[in-house]
């Protein structure tokens, strides 16, 4: 966000927001900092008026104990400030939590299925992609490793799931954050505007490695991300029938055959 | 520590009858079930424990502006291992048994049973506190439970370092220490709630003739609500800790999903609910945010009422607004978890109970400002902490509500803005307050006067050096920086917030070496003091009735109160005073 | 300084104690409504099958209302003690408060015979946290049959149906073997020859055309084969001890011993001392599946290195809070009958009635926390 660009502040704000339903928080974010400032620097106005003022040698303090009418303007007046900010986040809270992304099968809405699955453990974040039979969780899935590559310009929809401790996955320039909690499968869903590569962390305290727990996402066309997972099917293949001919039918899907940067571009 | 009490309490007591021999020394001193003599054991102990979780801060800004380095002097000592540097396991030891002994071992106690026990039998005109054994016994037990805490950083393998808020299934499978953890925990609550009791029976049952509730002052007001919010909410979190245990110990799962893998690779059958453990914690923990400012909230009121020389704006107001956010902070637990993966829908309710819970709190800054207003102030250092903390709590209450919206707390959960919040709630506001009372009240526990010159510098430094610290983090919290990182810069993304982390560590180095100042004044005071009489500020309520320190039994005369505490600046008295028992 | 009491004014009138203890027990009622509340979240999410009943788990409805009964008579027995206290009646009120004590007494002992119970039953508080499913035989049958390198194909195929329930119940084990396998495979650092062995497995199953076989015959045929193992490891120790007598004389006769003599005994003596140690290996094992058979599933578990759990779906959680919550009880009615055998040997007279009633305020409320409980656990 360039808005507060302010020396020696620069850069010390939000940072670059590459997500559709982000952009309703960025805007949330900076509403209600502004009322804070404004709140903060009425009430220290009135703190240093009234400290300076008592500098000035008074002889007496004046004796006052309350003020029906004060007191009710003052607890109305902020009352209706939360009250509008409680339901104003309604709709950004709606577009990030609660409203599951839909899409048309055959003419009837249904929510749309997950993209990918992610799969946190410590300290790594596992990708599953659906193989051929388009299904997740079945054995011709695609693994991967910290890396994950994702169409941009499009709703994705994630299934998180934790096999340990509770992790949280926090992509800060995609204003996504989900706590994965062992024993239940989470949807986040988000919209990329633009093709970037993002950073991946863990928020929530997971051990020694938590701070290490770091992947990369990188947001590609549609296009570009349909011949990436058509490649990636094919040398899983590829390896497949090698390691079942010299293993004897062992299913392994190695990083090392199918990485993500030597097939990104 | 108890050598510090005997010094300094010596005069105190010249009122037990055959004294001598070492029964009556341990009876008197050590075992003592005179209110005052707990309540400084208390306020001795906990400053020693803050000096030990400041230092683990310390080391905690340490590993964030030089990560990996060699710490000075206590990297050779600590950990000789590893050359000297933070491991990070022991990072997380550290950021553990910082938050762990700052909020169980210094702020709770520190109000609650340094100043409740000093302040409620002299405040509302009784002899001691309704059950003076068990007030003993309150004390004696955080040393076992100090004690397991202290001893759970040193157990072989790892120590606690699963967060204060100690969260499953990371608490359960890993570290070995958790256990001890716990343990400690599960006294220190039991301490917490013996003493609520008793608070609670003397402020309802032993307040002097004409002291009626509505004439009580706001320090007692924030020490019955915060009693009554000691007595309701710990027993759930004792027993969350008592089943966490349970799941450590004897292997059941309470709190563990079904098919999580062990650290030795095997699934467990489990069938228990990890985010139950939240909830409980919670309801708790969230009270327990109030536990930790409300009497500092009472006190703060007192003395800014009696150094502007004003009554306090709105006493009952004050009083309605405490109650309601007692009432109510049993109810927003939830907007700690906004994205736990609870029901989303249930989120939306914490955030109207949230936005309610701002209200009361916002209606006391304004009472605060209104009760400055016009005052005939005197600048002295307990009444320039007391004005530190009305200022410092008006940017922790605004990042609070900031905070209370889910949306936003998507982008902040778990960042350094969190940090940079409950620091200026907790340090800003409650420490500046216990600051500011023991300026007030160090003249009735020693007859003597603490300097004021020393204790301006000590505010000047302290003020800027927190908003130095605690300030830029928020910014940290708006890139995103997470919270518990032992090396936040292996993230591409975070790398330039280095210099800005190192400027908040000089920031807390600076911090430190003004509470350096403190403890010198403090000490120092002590023996070289300058004596005082019995009512130095001239103020209004109870305890300056008696004479400083205040002899066995409190009380000469039988106490009647004519007024509530703050009439202060009467129009047509002489005086600016008029203490409640004066008729 | 006087020693005079100072006059306070009491909000409610009673005495400080008595304040106390009602202080006391809200906070005691937090804690309990906590572990309730924590039970009925335990009870509403359990996943699968649902929640056990309270006969699958052995709880016998008459001896919970007897203990019932007694805690409620120990509530009457203890008001008639607060009331004779009143009156002054020394000897009445120490009879009631050691009835009262006595009925506490006999609802512990009772509690402790339904413990020692469900331990007989293999229920404990702390059994299974370590398997996966709910339906932990199959997984546990599939670790076994992997563990062996038993044929599983040739085990079920060749046993014959007789009846459509055991073949559903066969049908049942097979796709229990297969998720697990497939649960297994998805781990990545699994080690390639139990990977051959799973995908073995599944691929043995898939094959299979429908049930074929039943639960227990599969016991049974996992019991022949592992004894036929066992017959067959004694005949080759046999014959190898008969060889190596044979080579004993040339051994022993002559100074100069062939050097491949010499070899081959030693060879034949390294591998009768494996052969023996498989043999015992084994025996245990046969000993194991036999007692499998006949519902003795721990010494399998232990024989195999495969933990198992209760068979019962969400067993170990409904254990694990029948402890809890009755384990607090029984805890905090210990506490009560501590504070009871203190104040039995005090003249309980009128003046002593507060003590009395503390006491009784506190027995009251450990009842209701029973009166909950009861239902909760007998009953629903």
């Amino acid at each position: 966000m360039a808005a507060f660009n302010i020396w020696p502040l620069q850069g010390l704000w939000l940072p670059d927001n590459y997500s559709e339903t982000g952009r309703t928080i960025d805007h949330l974010w900076t509403l209600l900092h502004t009322i804070c400032a404004v709140i903060f620097l009425v009430t220290g106005i009135v703190l240093a008026w009234a400290l300076w003022r008592a500098g000035t040698g008074l002889n007496k303090a004046t004796y006052f104990t309350h003020n029906t009418r004060l007191e009710i303007i003052w607890s109305i007046i902020p009352g209706g400030i939360l009250v509008f900010i409680a339901i104003y986040q309604m709709q950004s809270w709606n577009e990030n939590k609660l409203l599951h992304p839909k899409e048309l099968v055959n003419g009837v809405s249904v929510s749309r299925p997950p993209l990918v699955r992610v799969v946190a453990r410590r300290f790594s974040w596992e990708f599953h992609y659906p193989g051929s039979d388009e299904k997740l969780e079945t054995i011709d899935d695609l693994y991967f490793e910290n890396e994950m590559v994702l169409p941009y310009g499009e709703d994705v929809v994630l299934q998180l799931e934790s096999r340990d401790v509770i992790h949280s996955f926090f992509v800060p320039k995609l204003r996504v954050k989900q706590d994965i909690i062992p024993g239940h499968a989470q949807m986040i869903w988000f919209q990329a505007t633009q093709e970037a590569e993002v950073a991946l962390v863990c928020a929530e305290l997971c051990g020694w490695g938590h701070y290490a727990m770091q992947g990369r996402i990188k947001f590609v066309s549609r296009a570009e991300f349909d011949s990436w997972l058509t490649k990636q099917m094919e040398l899983k293949s590829l390896s497949q029938k090698g390691s079942a001919a010299s293993k004897g039918g062992l299913v392994q899907t190695s990083l090392e055959t199918v990485s993500i940067n030597e097939s990104g571009q | 520590m108890n050598n510090n009490d005997v010094t300094s309490q010596d005069s105190t007591n010249g009122h037990h009858a055959g004294r001598g021999g070492l029964f009556w020394f341990l009876g008197t001193y050590v075992f003592a079930r005179d209110h005052k003599i707990i309540g400084l054991q208390f306020l001795f102990s906990t400053l020693i424990w803050m000096i030990v979780g400041g230092l683990l801060a310390l080391a905690v800004r340490w590993q964030l502006a030089w990560p990996w380095s060699n710490m000075p002097i206590f990297g050779a000592l600590l950990f000789s291992a590893e050359g000297g540097q933070i491991s990070p396991e022991f990072y997380n030891v550290l950021f553990t048994m910082h938050a762990t002994i700052m909020i169980f071992f210094v702020v709770i106690p520190i109000l609650a049973g340094a100043f409740g026990n000093y302040l409620i039998p002299l405040m509302v005109g009784a002899r001691d506190m309704a059950f003076p054994t068990l007030n003993m016994m309150s004390y004696w037990l955080l040393w076992p439970a100090f004690g397991c805490m202290i001893a759970s950083m040193w157990v072989p393998g790892t120590g606690p370092s699963a967060g204060w808020t100690s969260y499953p299934p990371l608490s359960v499978l890993f570290g070995e220490a958790q256990g001890l953890w716990l343990l400690g925990l599960i006294f220190s609550g039991i301490a917490s709630m013996m003493g609520a009791i008793n608070y609670i029976t003397t402020i309802i049952q032993m307040r002097a003739p004409g002291m009626t509730l509505l004439r009580m002052p706001m320090t007692v007001w924030g020490m019955l609500i915060t009693s009554i919010l000691q007595a309701f909410a710990l027993p759930v979190l004792t027993a969350a800790l008592l089943m966490l245990l349970s799941d450590r110990m004897f292997d059941t799962s309470f709190f563990l999903a079904e098919g999580l893998e062990t650290p030795a690779g095997t699934r467990l059958a489990g069938g228990g609910e990890p985010l139950l453990w939240q909830h409980l914690f919670w309801f708790y923990s969230h009270p327990a945010v109030y536990i930790m400012i409300l009497p500092a909230m009472g006190m703060v009121s007192d003395i800014l009422s009696c150094f502007c020389r004003k009554p306090v704006f709105g006493y009952r107001p004050m009083v309605f607004s405490m109650c309601a956010i007692a009432g109510m902070g049993f109810i927003v637990w939830g907007h700690h978890m906004f994205i736990s993966g609870m029901n989303y829908y249930l989120s939306v309710s914490f955030l109207i109970s949230t936005m309610l819970i701002a209200l009361p709190s916002g209606i006391k800054v304004f009472n605060w400002l209104a009760t400055i207003w016009g005052g005939k102030i005197e600048f002295s250092a307990a009444m320039l902490f007391a004005l530190g903390f009305v200022s410092m709590f008006i940017i922790g209450g605004l990042s609070g509500v900031v905070m209370a919206v889910p949306p936003i707390d998507i982008m902040i959960h778990d960042t350094y803005y969190i940090v940079a919040h409950f620091h200026y709630v907790l340090f800003g506001s409650s420490i500046f307050g216990v600051f500011a009372a023991i300026y007030f009240w160090f003249p009735k526990m020693f007859g003597r006067t603490m300097n004021e010159g020393l204790g301006k510098l000590h505010f000047l430094i302290s003020f800027i050096a927190v908003n130095c610290t605690f300030f830029p983090m928020h910014f940290l919290g708006a890139r995103g920086f997470p919270r518990r990182y032992a090396d936040p810069y292996v993230v591409e993304e975070f790398r330039d917030l280095l210099p800005l982390n190192q400027f908040i560590t000089y920031a807390a180095i600076a911090m430190a070496a003004a509470q350096v100042l403190f403890f010198l004044n403090f000490f120092g005071s002590l023996f070289f003091g300058k004596r005082t009489t019995e009512n130095p500020w001239h103020a209004n309520s109870l305890e300056w009735s008696v004479p400083s320190p205040p002899p066995h039994g409190n009380f000469d005369f039988q106490p009647i109160v004519y007024r509530g505490p703050y009439e202060y600046s009467v129009p047509d008295r002489d005086e600016d005073h008029w203490p409640q028992w004066v008729e | 300084m006087t020693t005079t009491e100072l006059k306070h004014q009491a909000a409610v009138p009673i005495a400080n104690g008595k304040f106390a203890i009602w202080l006391f027990l809200s906070t005691e009622i937090m804690f309990f409504s906590a572990l309730i509340g924590s039970y009925i979240v335990f009870r509403l999410g359990a996943p699968g099958v649902g929640w056990p009943t309270p006969h699958q788990m052995h709880m016998i409805e008459w001896i919970g209302g007897l203990n019932t009964t007694l805690l409620l008579a120990s509530s009457a027995a203890i008001v008639m003690c607060l009331e004779s206290a009143k009156r002054g009646e020394v000897k009445k009120a120490r009879l009631w408060l050691f009835l009262t004590f006595m009925l506490g007494c006999g609802f512990l002992a009772i509690k402790g015979y339904e413990y020692s119970e469900k331990y007989r039953h293999g229920l404990f508080p702390n059994m299974g946290r370590q398997t996966i499913f709910d339906r932990v035989d199959e997984a546990f049958v599939a670790k076994i049959a992997v563990g062996t390198a038993l044929p599983i194909a040739d085990s079920t195929t060749s046993i014959a149906t007789s009846n459509a329930d055991s073949g559903a119940n066969m049908r049942l084990l097979h796709h229990g073997i297969i998720d697990w396998a497939n649960l297994e495979l998805a781990k990545p650092a699994l080690p390639s020859i139990e990977r051959q062995q799973l995908l073995g497995a599944i691929k043995d199953l898939t094959s299979l055309d429908g049930p074929s076989g039943t639960y227990d015959a599969f016991w049974s045929e996992l019991g022949t084969a592992s004894e036929a193992q066992h017959v067959q490891a004694i005949e080759e120790a046999k014959s190898q001890e008969a060889e190596l007598q044979q080579l004993q004389p040339s051994l022993s006769a002559t100074e100069k011993v062939d050097p491949t003599t010499k070899a081959r005994a030693a060879e034949l003596t390294q591998s009768l001392t494996r052969l023996n140690k498989e043999q015992a290996e084994l025996t245990d094992r046969v000993m194991a599946i036999n007692k499998f058979a006949l519902g003795e599933h721990e010494s399998l578990a232990e024989q195999m290195g495969v933990p198992v759990a209760t068979v019962i779906p969400n067993g170990n959680l409904w254990m694990n809070t029948y402890f809890l919550l009755t384990g607090f009880h029984a805890l905090h009615v210990f506490g009560g009958l501590v504070a009871m055998l203190v104040l039995l040997p005090v003249r309980l007279n009128s003046a002593r009635a507060g003590l009395v009633e503390n006491v009784a305020l506190y027995w009251h409320f450990v009842d209701i926390v029973w009166i909950f409980l009861f239902p909760l656990l007998y009953l629903l």
